[in-house]
């Protein structure tokens, strides 16, 4: 498999503070690799080395291909773009005028192409309205705008949707995963919204503490999230004292509902469940959140 | 780099704050240059430029303001980030920066100097050429020394009111201490006590002449000297102060031994000077650029 960026034992460390801690990470092409991980958890700092605007401390990491510690990896730079934070846009300029001014600093020769990536985000109708009167999502989709001229094929979204209303998150997924399917450019997202990110990630990067807990593809993460019976019944202390006969998982959530993690025989299970006076009042599908696999992963809710 | 210093020239040239800057630099350089014409009745020994410093000085104040302002707008808006991740080294970006801050020097250079350079003819055109050279490069040199030293604050503290702040007190202080030094610097050598030669016209008419000794207030000797001239050759506002108080002696013919020496040391200084700012210069970015290298960006 080919691999965009490749990051081997990366450390940065700020003083005593370790914000990396021997990071090892994979980037396949063509991916919408979403990384995840609490505040403070090294995910903004990873794209700063990345970006080239810090050096890591030890461990390296391959672009392309190409070294960091290499003079070539700022050609290597040139295929990508990256969106870190808040959008890097001149205020007091115009949306085609900030894309004007990346097209130079690229060093590209002429403006082509400026109001087709205009269109692509949905800017192409602020005409002379300077970036600093711009709501915040269309700052975003202009910080995105920026970060495709040149036409990279490896984006880095830092945070894309934080501060959006619904519409805006709507109208920056469709517009990641129209650029990864149209244009195959790969994305490595860092997000909070585990919910979000579910529905565009083709792979997940699981960060805490400066290290990758687990790396894992969509695929493989749909094996893990487990599929359980939400059931509910009048009793749910008798329902748990036969569960507990028969040898069946289950968690209980309060009073009347429970999740079984097996398929149990809904008949016998009523029946058995009648003898006790028991009734089942409804059974429902369930599958395990993201944020619970999450959870789970990190070491739960209270280590946050 | 060639793109950096494009893309950074247009941002220059947008800001109202580069036509305010403009404005000034002429506008002090035009009353500088006519209040040089008012001294032109100079003795026949000694001549002098007569430049009022503080028309410099707003003009380099002009300048310090217009690149912090530029300079620290890159990391206000984030766009140094997006020179960086283009593929832009570090170094390439800051010494684009540099480049174009010293464009913007020699306009304001030139916009102060030109008119001032004018209304002093009657100095300028009466020195040899290469003293002239030397006193328009010096005061160019104070000038590009500054703006570097802004761009070094700007691009280290990454915060455009700030490097305003820091840089215009850094100015202030060389030239404050400066202005406390120059005094007793340009007095060494002359002696603590003189006779002073003084008329008094009485009402009836009648001149007396009378001498009488005055102690020099300026005057230093032991490690009090050796401090003040530590301190001449380290300010780099003397570059601008000594081009200042250039005197030449036109007509060296039946002339004091001590005006002739004054003069020598004069332009011994001045030359000093042109090395000793260069090197600040040079000192200056290689230090902003170590710095920014080794800076972590956010």
């Amino acid at each position: 498999m080919e691999y965009v960026l490749k990051t081997n034992s990366l450390c940065k460390y700020y003083k005593d503070f370790k914000a990396l801690n021997g990071l090892t990470m994979n980037v396949p092409k063509g991916a919408i690799y979403g990384f995840v991980g609490k505040n403070g958890s090294g995910k903004t700092t990873l794209i700063r080395l990345v970006c080239g605007l810090q050096f890591p401390t030890s461990g390296d990491f391959e672009l392309y291909g190409v070294k960091n510690t290499e003079k070539s990896i700022s050609k290597s730079r040139r295929r990508m773009g990256a969106v870190i934070e808040t959008p890097a846009v001149c205020l007091d300029m115009t949306a085609e005028d900030n894309l004007k001014q990346q097209y130079r600093i690229l060093g590209l020769p002429c403006f082509d192409g400026i109001q087709e990536i205009l269109k692509l985000v949905g800017l192409e109708d602020t005409g002379k309205k300077k970036a600093g009167n711009f709501s915040l999502g269309m700052r975003q989709r202009l910080g995105i705008a920026v970060a495709l001229c040149g036409n990279p094929d490896f984006l880095i979204l830092d945070e894309p949707i934080n501060g959006l209303d619904p519409q805006g998150i709507i109208e920056i997924r469709e517009l990641i995963l129209k650029l990864n399917r149209e244009h195959n450019i790969t994305f490595l997202i860092s997000s909070h919204i585990l919910d979000e990110l579910s529905r565009i990630a083709t792979h997940y990067g699981f960060i805490d503490k400066g290290g990758i807990v687990r790396e894992i593809s969509a695929r493989e993460l749909e094996g893990i999230c487990r599929k359980c019976i939400r059931i509910t019944v009048t009793s749910t202390a008798v329902l748990s004292r036969l569960l507990d006969d028969i040898g069946l998982e289950y968690t209980i959530i309060d009073d009347t509902h429970a999740d079984i993690y097996a398929k149990p025989n809904i008949t016998q299970l009523s029946l058995e469940l009648a003898k006790e006076s028991c009734e089942i009042l409804s059974v429902e599908e369930h599958d395990e959140s993201l944020e619970s696999v999450y959870i789970s992963l990190m070491g739960g809710v209270d280590n946050d | 780099m060639i793109n950096l210093i494009k893309s950074q020239l247009i941002k220059y040239f947008r800001n109202p704050l580069f036509f305010i800057a403009v404005v000034v630099s002429l506008t002090t350089g035009i009353y500088g240059g006519v209040r040089c014409t008012d001294f032109k009745d100079d003795t026949n020994v000694v001549i002098n430029c007569r430049v009022e410093v503080m028309w410099m000085l707003t003009a380099i104040w002009a300048c310090i303001v217009l690149i912090a302002m530029c300079a620290g707008k890159e990391f206000s808006d984030g766009i140094i980030r997006n020179k960086i991740v283009a593929g832009h080294t570090k170094i390439s970006v800051f010494l684009a920066e540099i480049i174009v801050a010293t464009i913007m020097t020699v306009i304001m250079y030139l916009l102060n100097i030109i008119p001032t350079a004018i209304g002093g003819w009657y100095f300028i055109g009466e020195i040899p050429v290469l003293f002239a050279v030397k006193w328009f490069v010096n005061i160019f040199l104070t000038f590009e020394l500054m703006s570097i030293f802004t761009v070094v604050i700007t691009y280290i503290l990454a915060k455009r009111a700030v490097a305003v702040v820091a840089s215009f007190a850094l100015h202030f202080i060389l030239y404050i201490i400066s202005g406390f030094t120059d005094g007793y610097y340009y007095n060494i050598g002359e002696p603590k006590m003189s006779t002073m030669t003084f008329y008094i016209v009485y009402d009836d008419g009648t001149i007396e002449e009378r001498e009488q000794e005055c102690e020099n207030g300026y005057y230093t000797e032991g490690v009090q000297q050796v401090l003040v001239q530590i301190e001449h050759a380290v300010n780099p506002m003397y570059g601008l102060i000594d081009a200042i108080n250039f005197g030449y002696i036109p007509d060296k013919t039946n002339v004091d031994n001590s005006l002739l020496n004054e003069e020598k040391k004069r332009i011994r200084d001045l030359n000093f000077d042109i090395i000793k700012m260069s090197a600040y210069c040079i000192m200056a970015y290689c230090i902003g650029a170590y710095l920014f290298y080794k800076k972590d960006l956010k």
